[in-house]
C-alpha cells in the first residue's frame, strides 16, 4: 500500500500535486532553493517529511541543489529537485553532470517570464533551455503539462523513466499550472498498474569495494578526442533506443485539417479550445501537441501534417517551440507561421483570430 | 510636502523625492538602513560618482531609492558587479546592498572572494532571519528552533547548521585594511557611524568593508511593533553580537 | 491615537487558512453580503505570500461593487513576487475607518499570526476568526488532520465549511465535506459558522432546502480563470 489509498478526487494547486505525485513515486529526498513559483513545491515537502520519513535540504543556491541532488541519486535514493527562471540556468551545470555520468534524477521547472529575472509567474521561455541547455547533446527526457492531471501523472512517469534509462527527466510546467487550482485525481500508482522508479546504488553498491567486488570509479573527464566521441556515442545509441518507447504527442481533430495549430504545456488548453473554434466558422483546423518535447515527437508531427496547408505554432516565447518544429518539419512545402507572445498567456481567441490572419496572409503570398 | 521638506534641507539630497514614500512595510529596517546611508552619501559628497547595486529580495525595492545611478542585479551576484565596475573606475564609490539571503547563501563565495582580494568595495547587509519575499523560506541566519516555511517545524541546528555569523566569517577572511562591522536598525547614530566608517575606508584607503545590520520584518514576523524591537534588540542580538570585527589601525 | 471608538455594534471578522481553501472568495463575498444590509464595509487584502489569486487582483471590479477595498494596487508594486508583497501604513492601521472591516488573511506557517500587523485589533470587541476549510484538499481531508490544522491556527473562532472540488462539485462532495468538517467540529470543539458554496451549484442541487447543520452562504466567484498580478 502506498501513500495514497486506492485514488482520490481532489482540489489542489499545481506545485502541491508535484510534491504529492512525487511522494506517491517513491521519491524521498528532495533538494531546493527559494525561488518563485516553484516555492510551494518545497514548502509541502517538509510539511510532508516528518510522517512520510522524507529528506529535505535548502542549499544555499541552485548549484548546490542540483548537485546534491546528483548526490542523491548517486547513493541509490530516489532524489529529485525543483526551480524556475534564473534557477534552471544555474541548474544547467549539475544538469550537464547528470548527461554525460547518466544518473537519474528528475527536475520540475516551472517557468516563468524571461531572460534573466523578468517576471515571476509565467512563459514558456524555458522551453529550449529544459530541453538542450548546457554544454552537451540535449540527452533529457521532458515531459511538457498541461493540466494538474498531466502534473501528477508525468512527474510519475518521469521518475520511472529517469531511473529506467539513466538520463536526467524534466516537468515542463509553469507557474499559471504551479498557482492554479483545480480538481484531479491522485492515485496509488502500483495498484493503478504505473510503473514505478527502481532505484538502486550507483556509486555504493553492497559490498566492499575491491574485496568483494570492483570499486566503483566515476569520471566526466576524458584524455583523447576519440575517446569522448566513443563513450558519448554509446549514450546517443542508448538515448535513440529508448525515444521510441517514450516519445508521446496528443492530437486533436487533425485528419483531415488544413491548418495545423501547434503548441504545448498550458497552451495547448487554448489550441484545442480554439481549433473547435475554427471548426464552427468553417475553417478545416486541427491542433498537434507534443507531450514530450525531447524526444521529440517527430513522426506524430509529421502525420498530423499530412493534410495540412498551413501550420501554425502558438507559444509564450518568440520560437522556441516554432524552430523545433521547423527543424522536425524540414523539407515540407508548407508555410510554419508563429502566434508567438514571450511571457504572456494565449487565449483560444487569440489563437483563432490569429490563425485566421495568418491564413489570409499566406493565401497573398500564393 | 516631501518636495518642501527637500527644499528646505531636512531630506538628505541622496534621497530621491520622486519615488517616496518608498515601498518598504511599515516597520521595514530597510528604510532605516537606506535613509542612514542617504545621510552619509551626502555627507561625504559622493553623489556624482557614487553607484549603488542592488540584489533580488526586498533589497531590490530600493532601485530607485537614491539620486545615484543604480543597479539592480541577479540574486547573490550584486558583489561581483560592483567589483567589476571599480576594477575599471576606481575613482567611483561603489555599494552593494544585500539581503542575508543574497550574501550568506547564494552570494557567500563572492563575499568572501572580495574579502580575501580586499577589493575596494563596500558591502552592506540587512539580516532579518529570513527570505522575506518570496514567502519567508529559512535563510542562514534564521535563529534556532524559528518556524519558516521550510522549516515548518521550527529549525534544526542538527540538520541546517546555526545561524549564519556573518561579520565573523569575513573578517576572518579579510585583510588588516578591511573594516567588518555589525551594527542594528534600533541604534541609528551608530549605524551611520559605521556606514561612514565603511565607505571611508573604500575611499580614502582603497580596501574593502562589509557591514551587517539587525534589520526588522514585522510583516513577515507577524510581529506587533513592541515584538519586533524585542525580537531585534533581545533576541537577534543575543545571537548576533553588535560590535566592530575588524577595524584597520587607523581609520579613525 | 487609538481606533476610533465609534460604530460600536461593527463586524470585524478575519479569514484564515490552508493554502487554496477558498479564503479569499469567502471574504470577499461577506464584504458583499454586509455592503448589501447598507452596511460600509472595508475588504482588506493581507496576503502578504501570495502574488496572485488575491483580493488586489480584483479590486477594481469589487470598487466598482461598492466595496471599499484597502490592498496594494498592482501596477504600482515593483518586482511582485521577487520582492514580496509588502504592507501599507492604509493596511495596518485599517481599523480606523469606520464601518465593518472584513480581512483575507493569507497563508503561512505562522496561521493566524498575520493579524498580529492590524493595529489595535486586540482591543476590537468584536472580532471573529474563521478557518476555511476544503475537505477536498489533502492536507485538510479528514476529521484528524483538520482538527490538528484548527488547532495549529490560533485563533480561531469558528469554521468555514468550504468544501468543493472547482467546477466538480456534486451534492456528494458537499454531503462528505459536510460530514468531515462536523466531526473536526467535535474534535477540536469550534463550531461550524456555515457552509459556503459555489451559489450556481447551490441553486442547481437545491442546497437551501437541504439540512448542512449551519447556514448556507452562496458564493459568487472571483478568483476563477489563470493566475494574473
Amino acid at each position: 500500500m502506498g501513500v495514497i489509498e486506492g485514488e482520490k478526487r481532489q482540489f489542489m494547486t499545481g506545485n502541491e500535486v508535484v510534491a504529492w505525485a512525487a511522494l506517491a513515486a517513491g521519491a524521498k529526498a528532495m533538494f531546493g532553493y527559494p525561488i518563485t513559483p516553484q516555492n510551494e513545491i518545497m514548502h509541502y515537502w517538509t510539511r510532508m517529511a516528518p510522517e512520510y520519513g522524507l529528506k529535505f535540504l535548502q542549499t544555499e543556491d541552485e548549484l548546490s541543489a542540483g548537485f546534491a541532488t546528483l548526490g542523491g541519486a548517486l547513493a541509490g535514493t530516489i532524489t529529485f529537485c525543483a526551480t524556475a527562471g534564473p534557477g534552471n540556468v544555474l541548474m544547467q551545470e549539475p544538469i550537464s553532470m547528470a548527461e554525460m555520468m547518466r544518473v537519474p534524477a528528475v527536475w520540475v521547472i516551472q517557468q516563468r517570464g524571461g531572460p534573466s529575472t523578468a517576471t515571476v509567474i509565467y512563459s514558456q521561455q524555458e522551453t529550449r533551455l529544459t530541453c538542450l541547455g548546457g554544454n552537451g547533446e540535449g540527452l533529457r527526457i521532458v515531459y511538457s503539462t498541461a493540466s494538474h492531471q498531466d502534473m501528477f501523472d508525468y512527474v510519475i512517469k518521469a521518475f520511472w523513466a529517469a531511473w529506467k534509462f539513466r538520463f536526467p527527466a524534466f516537468v515542463l510546467g509553469d507557474g499559471y499550472q504551479a498557482k492554479m487550482r483545480e480538481p484531479v485525481t491522485i492515485y496509488d500508482p502500483e495498484g493503478a498498474g504505473v510503473e514505478l522508479p527502481v532505484a538502486a546504488p550507483i556509486l555504493k553498491p553492497s559490498g566492499v569495494p575491491s574485496v568483494d567486488r570492483e570499486p566503483v570509479h566515476m569520471r566526466n573527464t576524458f584524455n583523447i578526442e576519440e575517446e569522448l566521441m566513443d563513450v558519448l556515442m554509446e549514450h546517443i545509441r542508448d538515448y535513440s533506443e529508448m525515444a521510441p518507447q517514450i516519445v508521446e504527442s496528443e492530437k486533436y481533430l487533425c485528419e483531415d485539417a488544413e491548418i495545423l495549430v501547434v503548441a504545448h504545456g498550458i497552451v495547448w488548453r487554448s489550441a484545442k479550445e480554439a481549433v473547435l473554434g475554427l471548426r464552427e466558422r468553417g475553417v478545416s483546423a486541427g491542433a498537434f501537441r507534443p507531450i514530450t518535447l525531447r524526444p521529440f515527437p517527430e513522426d506524430d508531427l509529421r502525420a498530423a501534417a499530412r493534410t495540412a496547408e498551413l501550420i501554425v505554432v502558438a507559444e509564450s516565447a518568440y520560437g522556441q517551440l516554432e524552430s523545433m518544429v521547423r527543424d522536425r518539419l524540414y523539407r515540407i512545402q508548407v508555410p510554419i507561421k508563429g502566434i508567438l507572445k514571450p511571457g504572456v498567456g494565449i487565449t483560444a481567441e487569440e489563437i483563432v483570430e490569429g490563425v485566421t490572419q495568418l491564413a489570409e496572409m499566406s493565401r497573398s503570398e500564393g | 510636502m516631501i518636495f518642501e521638506l527637500a527644499d528646505k534641507g531636512l531630506r538628505p539630497k541622496a534621497w530621491r523625492s520622486e519615488t517616496k514614500p518608498h515601498r518598504f512595510c511599515p516597520g521595514c529596517g530597510h528604510g532605516i538602513i537606506l535613509k542612514g546611508l542617504a545621510d552619509v552619501i551626502d555627507e561625504l559628497g559622493i553623489h556624482e560618482l557614487g553607484v549603488f547595486a542592488c540584489d533580488i529580495g526586498c533589497s531590490l525595492l530600493s532601485w530607485d531609492f537614491f539620486n545615484l545611478d543604480s543597479v539592480q542585479t541577479h540574486h547573490g551576484r550584486t558583489v561581483p558587479v560592483v567589483v567589476g565596475l571599480k576594477k575599471v573606475r576606481p575613482d567611483l564609490t561603489v555599494v552593494a546592498y544585500v539581503g542575508d539571503g543574497g550574501g550568506y547563501s547564494i552570494g557567500l563565495q563572492h563575499l568572501i572572494s572580495s574579502a580575501v582580494r580586499n577589493d575596494p568595495v563596500t558591502v552592506v547587509l540587512a539580516n532579518n532571519t529570513l527570505y522575506a519575499m518570496t514567502g519567508g523560506q529559512m535563510a542562514p541566519t534564521t535563529l534556532s528552533g524559528q518556524k519558516t516555511s521550510t522549516t515548518p517545524y521550527g529549525r534544526s541546528i542538527e540538520e541546517t547548521g546555526p545561524p549564519f555569523m556573518g561579520p565573523e566569517i569575513v573578517s576572518a577572511a579579510a585583510s588588516d585594511s578591511a573594516y567588518v562591522a555589525r551594527g542594528s536598525v534600533t541604534r541609528f547614530p551608530e549605524l551611520k557611524q559605521i556606514l561612514k566608517k565603511a565607505l571611508l575606508n573604500q575611499m580614502l584607503r582603497s580596501s574593502f568593508s562589509f557591514v551587517e545590520f539587525l534589520s526588522s520584518c514585522p510583516t513577515n514576523w507577524r510581529t506587533k511593533p513592541a515584538d519586533t524591537l524585542k525580537f531585534v534588540n533581545e533576541d537577534m542580538a543575543r545571537t548576533f553580537p553588535l560590535k566592530e570585527h575588524r577595524v584597520p589601525k587607523d581609520l579613525s | 491615537m487609538g481606533n476610533q471608538r465609534c460604530c460600536l455594534g461593527r463586524t470585524v471578522e478575519a479569514f484564515v487558512g490552508e493554502y487554496a481553501s477558498g479564503k479569499t472568495e469567502v471574504s470577499i463575498n461577506r464584504a458583499l453580503a454586509l455592503n448589501r444590509q447598507n452596511r460600509r464595509v472595508v475588504l482588506l487584502d493581507l496576503d502578504t505570500e501570495e502574488p496572485v489569486y488575491t483580493v488586489r487582483t480584483v479590486r477594481p471590479l469589487l470598487e466598482q461593487r461598492g466595496l471599499e477595498v484597502v490592498s496594494l494596487e498592482s501596477h504600482m508594486v515593483f518586482g511582485l513576487g521577487e520582492a514580496g508583497v509588502p504592507v501599507t501604513e492604509e493596511m495596518v492601521t485599517v481599523l480606523r475607518l469606520p464601518g465593518d472591516v472584513v480581512i483575507d488573511v493569507g497563508y503561512g506557517v505562522h496561521g493566524a499570526a498575520a493579524l498580529n500587523l492590524i493595529d489595535g485589533l486586540e482591543d476590537e470587541p468584536s472580532l471573529t476568526v474563521y478557518c476555511v476549510i476544503n475537505a477536498k484538499r489533502p492536507m485538510t481531508s479528514t476529521p484528524e488532520r483538520v482538527a490538528r490544522y484548527l488547532e495549529e491556527l490560533d485563533p480561531c473562532h469558528k469554521i468555514v465549511n468550504n468544501t468543493n472540488l472547482g467546477r466538480e462539485t456534486t451534492r456528494e462532495v458537499i454531503l462528505d465535506g459536510v460530514e468531515i468538517v462536523t466531526q473536526a467540529s467535535r474534535i477540536s470543539g469550534k463550531p461550524v459558522a456555515a457552509v459556503s458554496v459555489d451559489a450556481r451549484i447551490a441553486d442547481d442541487l437545491g442546497l437551501d432546502r437541504m439540512d448542512l447543520g449551519a447556514p448556507l452562504w452562496r458564493l459568487e466567484l472571483f478568483m476563477t480563470g489563470k493566475p494574473k498580478l
